[in-house]
């Protein structure tokens, strides 16, 4: 038989039982509630006020984002343990790692869901600014008489539409999404580890922020005017091999401040954390192997 | 040789080591066990006897410290290998949001059942365990028997030819533990094996060909259930129209035959024959 039919019979157990989840659902509500106020903040000048809003929406759905997969994921076997689902499970002609992969195939449509109602939410707030002040820039094309303020006017409209519908809002959307399907990732391999749901937190926030420290450390270290020692090197090095650089993920900043980004460098991007994901999930399944069940 | 004995344990032993070098647990030691085809094999032993760890061994859920254990002639964790068996775990949960028939279409599809057969299978299955009612409503409404119930119908999917069940008459009351024996025994009939652990030694004598007793991970009985329990040239004989007061008639008449009337009693029914004849009379057979 199919082993992708298996999985996909687990996944799809997953991701039901996900959606049913409270905790998940109030996270997520939450992140929509304060996406969609994104531009109560009104203080800034248009082209400052597009960049928070990019930036604060970005921020936002990387967070919850982040914040759901490692709780969705760190349930996940502690859940199935405890209710022995899975010794029903893997008494079937059930792989190991079919079981996790369906598992986490769940989660990851769990949160591809929550992630494309972000986007949706936070492409209304943008929308809803460009609306506003398109039609703000309209009144002043009405009122102005000069060729020289109409030719402005026009161009700032111009200027709105582009800061609002930039292309490369959707490459930032991919790398957020990629960034989080990383961190499930991470969290599942904690978990075929840990005892506990908490480990799997605390091991996999810690790891995240790692993952964010080691781009920075590795600049200072490896910059010539402060030579570094060979034990700091050595420890660069382990920590560098086994914890995934989240600093490619920077891209994103640069997306939102309109910086150019070329498409090299953003499929470069996208390729160093499609490898981390594969091997990420190499390394889980292999642990979920030898686990004691 | 896999033919004739599903499932082997040679020298087998499970210790759990503890946190912080506090010793460990032997859960089984110095385990041999062999389980022929066809037969009803219970596992019985007290609590923390290493039952569960056996099934678990037999299952490749947990691998052994040391010793080996074949399922059909290979090792358990082999996929394949479990092809061919259904297992039943100790107090089942599932998943709370699937309904009884959701359940079993889960579990045949990972069982590879065919799409077409499914749903002709799930319908034989609900019938076979008698879960009608529960068909459709989801499983966290369901009582403690009605989840062993189901638990039976999901091992039996995919009509394995060896069903391990892990207590299956744990939490059900006496017309459904009745029902469990019946089910078993017509499993038997059809040609499987059936493996079963259980303390509740009384409802394991109605149904097991041999049995093994297991005391701290150590099995220290095994044979067939007849010349275990039987006691030699004794037997038990039903007489109607007895009165007592012409019991030296019939003393005497057995002294004639060689052989001695050791002691004289009323056959009594026991509760649970009681309890199972009034609830069908009643009618509520499965409410
Ligand atoms: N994962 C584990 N870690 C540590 N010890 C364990 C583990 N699983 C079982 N044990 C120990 O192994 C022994 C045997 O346990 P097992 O569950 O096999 O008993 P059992 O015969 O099934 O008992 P019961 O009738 O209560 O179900 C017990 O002492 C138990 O505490
Ligand atoms: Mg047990």
């Amino acid at each position: 038989m199919n082993p992708l039919a298996r999985i996909a019979a687990i996944a799809r157990n997953t991701l039901l039982e996900a959606l049913r989840q409270r905790v998940l659902n109030v996270i997520l509500v939450f992140g929509l509630v304060v996406l969609a106020g994104a531009n109560l903040f009104s203080e800034f000048s248009f082209d400052d006020q597009f960049k928070f809003i990019k930036d604060y929406c970005l921020g936002v759905m990387s967070l919850i984002g982040v914040i759901m997969a490692i709780v969705a994921v760190a349930q996940l076997l502690p859940a199935e343990m405890e209710a022995r689902t899975i010794f029903t499970i893997l008494s079937k002609p059930v792989r190991r790692w079919e079981f996790l992969m369906g598992k986490y195939l769940g989660v990851v449509a769990m949160l591809l869901l929550t992630l494309l109602l972000m986007t949706a939410v936070s492409a209304a707030v943008l929308f809803a600014q460009e609306h506003s002040l398109v039609s703000d820039a309209r009144e002043g094309l009405a009122r102005a008489r000069d060729p020289q303020a109409i030719e402005a006017a026009k161009a700032s409209i111009a200027k709105i539409a582009a800061a609002a519908r930039d292309p490369w809002l959707l490459a930032a959307v991919v790398l957020v999404s990629l960034k989080v399907l990383l961190v499930a990732a991470i969290a599942l391999a904690i978990s075929t580890i840990a005892t506990s749901m908490m480990f799997t937190v605390v091991v996999t926030s810690l790891i995240y922020i790692a993952g964010h420290l080691e781009s920075t450390a590795r600049a200072v270290w490896l910059d010539p005017a402060q030579p570094a020692g060979p034990a700091a090197k050595v420890f660069l090095a382990i920590v560098s091999i086994l914890i995934p650089d989240l600093g490619v993920f920077n891209l994103i900043d640069e997306i939102v401040l309109g910086n150019t980004v070329t498409i090299v460098y953003l499929l470069k991007a996208m390729a160093y954390a499609g490898g981390c994901l594969t091997v990420v999930l190499l390394v889980a399944c292999a642990l979920f192997e030898s686990r004691e069940l | 040789m896999s033919d004739t004995h599903p499932i082997r344990l040679r020298g087998v032993a499970k210790h759990f080591p503890l946190h912080w070098r506090r010793g460990r647990v032997i859960a089984v030691e110095n385990l041999d066990l062999e389980i022929r085809r066809g037969e009803v094999f219970g596992l019985l032993g007290p609590n923390g006897s290493g039952k569960s760890t056996t099934l678990k061994m037999i299952l490749g859920l947990t691998p052994p410290t040391r010793g080996e254990v074949e399922l059909f002639g290979e090792p358990p964790a082999r996929p394949d290998s479990r092809r061919r068996l259904g297992f039943l775990p100790e107090s089942p949960y599932f998943y709370r949001f699937l309904s009884g028939a959701e359940t079993l279409r889960f579990f045949g599809r990972l069982c590879g059942v065919p799409n077409r057969r499914l749903d002709e299978r799930i319908d034989e299955l609900i019938a076979l365990v008698g879960l009608a009612h529960g068909r459709d409503r989801p499983l966290a409404t369901y009582s403690k028997g009605m989840l062993q119930r189901i638990g039976l119908a999901q091992a039996l999917v995919h009509d394995p030819e060896l069903v391990l069940l892990d207590e299956p008459t744990a939490g059900v009351d006496p017309m459904g533990s009745r029902d469990i024996k019946d089910l078993i025994l017509r499993l038997k009939a059809a040609g499987k094996t059936v493996v079963l652990s259980s303390h509740l030694l009384e409802q394991v004598e109605e149904v097991c060909d041999r049995v093994a007793i297991l005391h701290l991970g150590r099995k220290i009985v095994e044979g067939p259930l007849d010349s275990l329990l039987s006691s030699g040239d004794r037997a038990t004989l039903e007489v109607s129209g007895y009165d007592a007061a012409r019991t030296d008639a019939i003393r005497a008449a057995l002294a004639s035959a060689g052989a001695q009337l050791v002691a004289v009693g009323r056959p009594r029914l026991t509760l649970e024959e009681i309890f199972v004849r009034e609830v069908r009379r009643a009618g509520g057979d499965k409410g």
